[in-house]
């Protein structure tokens, strides 16, 4: 009877582990700030599974919106050249160039119900060397809705690629590639006592064409 | 587990090639012989000389991109590491990995607790130099440059050094782990005058 009952107390967490897991591994209908997920515009060799575009926005810098932006981001920052806000499933990013291009300034957000000056929970400079940051600047200050960490990186692509994919559980998250610049990507693979966080990375050409895939296993530093 | 978490690391490295360069062939043994990953000790009393006796015992040890451990030989164990590799295994601290323990700090960000972090816990904690500047996390504040006592920090967009004492002529004497090539030291700074650098404090100290 005992042993009876004890498969049944194990059988239902079995369900409810399976049917959490299958939960947190649904594909999002939607983007971080409520507006609908929808695949990219070309298929991608390799992907498989739900894909998910993200939204980039190229804003000049000298626009009253390119202001505001490096304003919350950067106080007394002059961009050079413009400024990259991406919007994903896990969080918002902007990216820009400091002056001369010696380094690049990112600032990333989960909470975008706030205003902008409050919304940041993290920032992010790289020194450039070559015109190639050296690290992908980790960021791991920042929770989801939920509580659960979520992770920015930035991702130098190769000239050629068009996209960067990043695999998240359940689905893929497509980053077009824009300006030259390196692409901010997010991930909740984030493991705090290491402080470390892997992104399972594809690059791919214009037309959906693999360049090449990797993982980019990503430290706070410095 | 060690090992497995150092073959990950370095599998990752060999992978993400664009981010190594020709830094990946070299490691040292330093943290998979010497390092450990013990939980902290939740302390209740931090004084600001306590924390300072903390850093000092890192005085003369070496630098480590993304590192968090060090021994108290008074020499660098692991020289001539390759500068921001995280993956070369080496003695030392980065600035903010060294802050984040001298600081006593929590991986939890919104947790403003002291935690007591052996010398070779190998942790460098979430934030970067970047993120003490503006302020990240439950512990840490912005203040002032003229506010500025010791064991308060001085961060910019990627450095951050530790006030150990302020001198008559307005420099300061900073403790920080430098770099590769400096390793960790006390040294005399005019960050409090660059408009670079900002001014951070951890808060709730005892005294």
């Amino acid at each position: 009877m005992i042993e009876a009952r004890r498969g049944l107390y194990v059988g239902a967490a079995l369900a409810l582990v399976v049917g959490c897991t299958r939960d947190s591994t649904a594909a999002p209908s939607t983007l971080i700030d409520g507006s609908p997920a929808r695949p990219p515009p070309v298929v991608l060799e390799g992907v498989e599974g739900r894909r998910v575009a993200t939204r980039v926005r190229v804003v000049a810098a000298g626009s009253r919106d390119g202001r505001s932006l490096r304003a919350s981001c950067v106080p007394g920052a002059a961009p050079d050249g413009p400024i990259v806000e991406r919007t994903g499933v896990a969080g918002v990013s902007v990216t820009f160039f400091d002056p001369g291009r010696h380094g690049v300034h990112a600032c990333d957000a989960t909470d975008v119900g706030r205003s902008r000056a409050e919304r940041w929970c993290a920032h992010a400079f790289g020194r450039l060397s070559g015109a190639r940051l050296r690290d992908p600047r980790l960021t791991i200050t920042c929770r989801g809705a939920e509580g659960d960490l979520v992770g920015f990186a930035w991702v130098q692509p190769s000239t050629t690629a068009a996209y960067v994919v990043v695999q998240q559980p359940g689905y893929a998250e497509v980053y077009p590639a824009s300006e030259s610049m390196p692409v901010r990507v997010a991930t909740t693979d984030v493991d705090l006592a290491s402080s470390h966080a892997t992104f399972a990375i594809s690059e791919h050409a214009m037309d959906g064409r693999r360049l090449r895939s990797y993982d980019l296993e990503a430290q706070v530093a410095g | 587990m060690l090992v497995s978490r150092t073959l990950l690391v370095t599998f990752g490295l060999a992978l993400s090639v664009g981010w190594v360069g020709s830094a990946a062939a070299y490691h040292t043994r330093f943290v998979a012989d010497n390092c450990n990953y013990a939980a902290p000790t939740p302390t209740s009393v931090i004084t600001r000389d306590g924390s300072a006796a903390v850093a000092l015992r890192a005085r003369y040890e070496g630098y480590q991109w993304a590192g968090g451990c060090w021994n108290d030989n008074d020499r660098d164990d692991s020289p001539g590491d390759p500068t921001t590799d995280a993956g070369t295994g080496g003695e030392g601290g980065d600035c903010s990995g060294f802050a984040f323990k001298v600081w006593r700090e929590s991986l939890d960000t919104s947790d403003s607790s002291f935690q007591q972090w052996g010398m070779l816990r190998y942790v460098h904690g979430p934030y970067t130099a970047a993120a003490f500047k503006a302020g990240s996390g439950a512990p840490n504040v912005t203040v002032s440059k003229s506010a500025l006592i010791k064991m308060d920090a001085l961060a910019s967009d990627g450095h951050i050094g530790l006030v150990y004492a302020v001198n008559p002529d307005g420099t300061d004497q900073i403790i920080e782990a430098k770099g590769e090539a400096y390793g960790t030291n006390i040294w005399t700074r005019t960050y409090r005058g660059s408009s670079s650098y900002s001014g951070v404090r951890r808060t709730g100290w005892s005294s």
